[in-house]
């Protein structure tokens, strides 16, 4: 019975010991998106919206600061990256989504494309799937008045200018044409995918050896669907298989 | 007989000595598996039956390592049995190398000559695994040359002298979250070859983090209670006193190593108990203070004092000093109506944990334009120096808001900085469905129009073109197609060889020349001739026109005057009238010759 006692005592005062424990300081404490009950709210409502079949860019963008400030950086990188399927040039979400990467480890070590493929991708996005719509409009009537123009232009005169204008107008209207056919299709058949939470990378669909872990908020490049696995292909090139449940798809299947 | 002696007896003496000069040569690893902290030690042994000059051959190149250096020893060994002299001559070299990356690595032999001989040695391999946990962290120089205690020490017993870890705080009496460095130092008599650190024992009332943790033992010489030591850091940690009055600082517990000779005096050492008086931070606390304890200096600076609608404003609070940088979190910044407000972002530039500069970044974005009043960021802390709260206030300025124009729908296209902070919610009243235009049918029915426009245009200008460099070929299609509009039954009743076919031309012709030239349907032919004649038409068309209406009326109201067999005739000749009329330009004032073609 005394064992029995000082057993228990002991096992009391084991629970009081832990109390005592310090725990080390976190030091990047701007790092850590406080849990809001605010932004729980906001996220809810948005979330409503969304299930509706609302597609758009700002909601894509609120929900993502919410999932953010509620400390969900996959989910906010997520959609994010709908936000701007949707519009590429959505600033904000774009702004964010550097935000998040750069406090990624990856990305730290990442070193920055050359200044002209940085500026090639600036116009790439500058120009989003509707702005190109409008620009091909504008191309298309100013080749039509371009080709009007040398249509009737007067036989006794020098006939180089509206040549050059419909030759210009044609080019741009062919870049922005075939632009505009990318942007659609990667649009409606984005391959992108997310790691929403600590995911390992295996070599195989099945039994596969798991030889990286990827952090929450890595995009990834799907290459094939399974039923359980998803075959990806992650931004240095190395290729391997995640678990459906841990990747989610910028554009769901549903939508596609 | 006695030179045979002799020379036998050189030549033994000569093979003696050149077989004291071969080598026996042999390598090893110290480890066949070592960790990221430990160093690679590869021993070339080398022996000899004669004493033998060799330099230390040179280190192989391993992949996954790098040479940081070589050490020889040698020893000789003379001995002799049943009279006999037998002589051992080693030498010993170790390479160490630093590994760099995890994994498995072979190392190459080495491969050397001696004296006009080569020799070589087996390929070896290694395995490199990953550090263990720093709660066993054993500290040792790195340099395999260093003592510590050479030339200080010469006439010291080897077995004597003291050995104690000390725990010194920076200060004894902190404020309650002003932060204290810690450091614990090995003060030691002896020759101490590594220090492992088993356990380090929290006690209640403050938090800690980790300032420096070095893996050598870096001794300097220092006084202790009037005499000298050798003291090296083992930790340093940083302190954030979280309770008031007399806290107990952690005591560290280590295993203590000696080297060669004096091994037997290992042992572990605690560090002794350290008290911290903690004073409470004084009454009078501001309601924000944001529970920055230390000495610092704080300023504030905003991006811009105009700006346009779509582009934001960054307000930046720079907290430079020495503090609890760890501890405290940044403030809100005051709401504005009509704006979007970030939640603060973090810079820290700081020299350590309790160093150095901070910036907190606020992101404002206008909803309107207009002139805003922008309040300054509120920053509190409690000054340790002065014992004081102190509030910062940044001064408010006025923002002027524009409206964006067309540039500044390009502004950041070429900017590429890093975001300093979360863009805040946009919280739009409506979020419309997203269309995509491509998709839409105005978008094609401006494509078409467009398409359309390009065919009609196209036609018209072929059409103009033919009239300018091909006039018959011109008039010719359009007499066909004057023909084909106005004088189709005319033309069909010429086919079927009907009489019909004079009324019909006639009424053909004269619905044309009404269509062309305005005259009436109800005139006579006379009346029409006259009025044609205003008309600046030449007098042979004209003539020709009379000509045919006569044959018209003659086959319509002559007995006689028609026969099936001049249909053919009358036909042309019509075709003919038709197509001069087409080639007549009223503008051309008669310069272009219409002629009417005579079949």
């Amino acid at each position: 019975m005394k064992k029995l006692l000082f057993v228990l005592a002991l096992l009391c005062a084991s629970l009081f010991l832990p109390a005592q424990t310090i725990t080390a300081l976190d030091d990047s404490l701007s790092q850590t998106p406080a849990v809001n009950a605010e932004y729980f709210q906001t996220l809810e409502k948005l979330d409503k919206i969304a299930a509706q079949g609302v597609r758009n860019a700002d909601l894509f963008h609120d929900i993502g600061v919410c999932h953010f400030h509620l400390g969900e950086q996959g989910e906010a990188v997520l959609w994010f990256l709908r936000a701007l399927n949707l519009d590429s040039a959505h600033k904000p979400s774009r702004q964010n989504l550097e935000y998040i990467s750069s406090s990624l480890p990856s990305e730290q070590e990442e070193t920055h494309e050359p200044y002209l493929v940085q500026l090639f991708l600036g116009i790439w996005n500058f120009f989003s799937l509707n702005r190109l719509a409008i620009v091909v409009l504008i191309l298309a009537v100013l080749t039509t008045l371009s080709l009007h123009l040398l249509f009737f232009y007067p036989p006794q005169k020098e006939r180089g200018l509206p040549v050059l204008a419909v030759m210009i107008c044609v080019i741009l209207l062919l870049v922005s044409g075939i632009a505009l056919g990318v942007k659609n299709h990667r649009h409606r058949h984005n391959s992108k995918a997310v790691v929403l939470r600590e995911a390992e990378l295996k070599t195989q669909a099945k039994n596969g050896k798991a030889f990286r872990v990827l952090s929450p908020g890595t995009v990834v490049e799907t290459k094939q669907n399974g039923s359980a696995t998803m075959q990806v292909i992650l931004p240095d090139g190395v290729g391997g298989w995640l678990d459906k449940k841990d990747v989610e798809l910028v554009v769901p299947q549903k939508i596609r | 007989m006695v030179k045979r002696i002799l020379s036998l007896l050189l030549i033994l003496f000569g093979m003696q000595v050149l077989t004291a000069q071969d080598l026996r040569v042999s390598s090893s690893l110290k480890q066949n598996s070592i960790t990221m902290n430990d160093q690679l030690e590869l021993i070339l042994q080398v022996r000899s039956t004669a004493d033998f000059n060799l330099r230390a051959p040179e280190a192989p190149m391993v992949s996954g390592f790098s040479f940081r250096n070589v050490v020889n020893s040698s020893s000789s060994q003379v001995s002799w049995v049943n009279g006999v002299k037998s002589s051992s001559f080693t030498k010993i070299f170790t390479y160490f190398y630093m590994p760099q990356r995890k994994g498995t690595f072979s190392i190459p032999g080495f491969s050397f000559s001696h004296n006009g001989r080569n020799y070589a040695t087996g390929e070896q391999r290694i395995r490199v695994e990953d550090a263990p946990p720093p709660s066993s962290q054993q500290q040792h120089s790195f340099d395999p040359w260093f003592d510590p205690y050479s030339g200080l020490y010469p006439e010291r017993n080897s077995s004597g002298g003291e050995t104690m870890l000390l725990c010194i705080p920076g200060s004894h009496s902190v404020w309650q979250g002003e932060p204290v460095v810690v450091s614990w130092y090995l003060y030691t008599e002896n020759r101490v070859d590594s220090f492992e650190t088993l356990m380090e024992k929290d006690h209640p009332g403050y938090g800690k983090t980790i300032h420096e943790q070095p893996r050598s033992l870096n001794y300097e010489e220092v006084k202790h209670k009037d005499r000298r030591f050798q003291r090296a850091l083992i930790k340093r940690s940083i302190i954030y006193p979280q309770q008031n009055g007399r806290i107990k600082l952690p005591t560290l517990s280590g295993r203590v190593k000696f080297s060669g000779w004096q091994s037997h005096l290992n042992r572990n050492v605690d560090s002794e108990d350290t008290w911290l008086d903690v004073k409470p931070l004084p009454a009078g606390k501001p309601a924000d203070f944001s529970g920055a304890v230390g000495s610092f200096k704080v300023s504030q600076s905003f991006s811009s004092s105009k700006i346009s609608l779509g582009e934001a404003l960054t307000c930046t609070i720079t907290i430079s000093g020495r503090g609890n940088f760890g501890q405290f979190i940044p403030q809100q910044f005051p709401k504005i109506d009509n704006f979007q407000i970030s939640e603060p972002g973090v810079e820290d530039n700081l020299k350590n944990a309790i160093a150095g500069t901070r910036r907190i970044v606020y992101t404002l974005i206008p909803r309107e334009t207009g002139d805003y009043e922008i309040p300054g960021a509120v920053f509190s802390w409690f000054d340790s120096s002065t014992g004081s709260y102190q509030v910062f206030r940044g001064q408010s300025i006025v923002l002027k808001v524009k409206q964006g124009n067309v540039l500044s729908y390009f502004s950041g296209l070429l900017e590429r900085h890093q975001p300093r902070t979360l863009n805040p919610l946009l919280e739009r009243e409506t979020h419309p469905n997203f269309k995509v235009y491509a998709n839409s049918t105005w978008f094609w029915l401006v494509i078409a129009l467009c398409l359309l426009s390009l065919i009609l245009a196209g036609y018209f200008a072929h059409e103009q073109r033919l009239r300018r460099e091909d006039p018959s070929l011109y008039a010719q299609k359009t007499a066909n197609r004057v023909l084909n509009k106005y004088l189709r039954q005319a033309t069909d009743a010429a086919d079927r060889l009907s009489l019909d076919f004079y009324p019909l031309a006639e009424s053909g012709l004269t619905q044309y020349l009404a269509n062309k030239y305005g005259v009436s349907r109800s005139l006579s032919t006379s009346e029409v001739i006259e009025l044609l004649q205003l008309q600046d038409l030449p007098s042979h068309l004209i003539e020709s026109l009379e000509a045919f209406f006569l044959l018209c009326q003659k086959a319509r109201y002559m007995p006689g005057g028609a026969e099936a067999a001049n249909l053919e005739d009358a036909l042309l000749k019509l075709r003919s009238l038709v197509q001069a009329f087409s080639r007549h330009r009223p503008e051309n004032n008669g310069k272009n010759s219409i002629v009417v073609e005579e079949s």
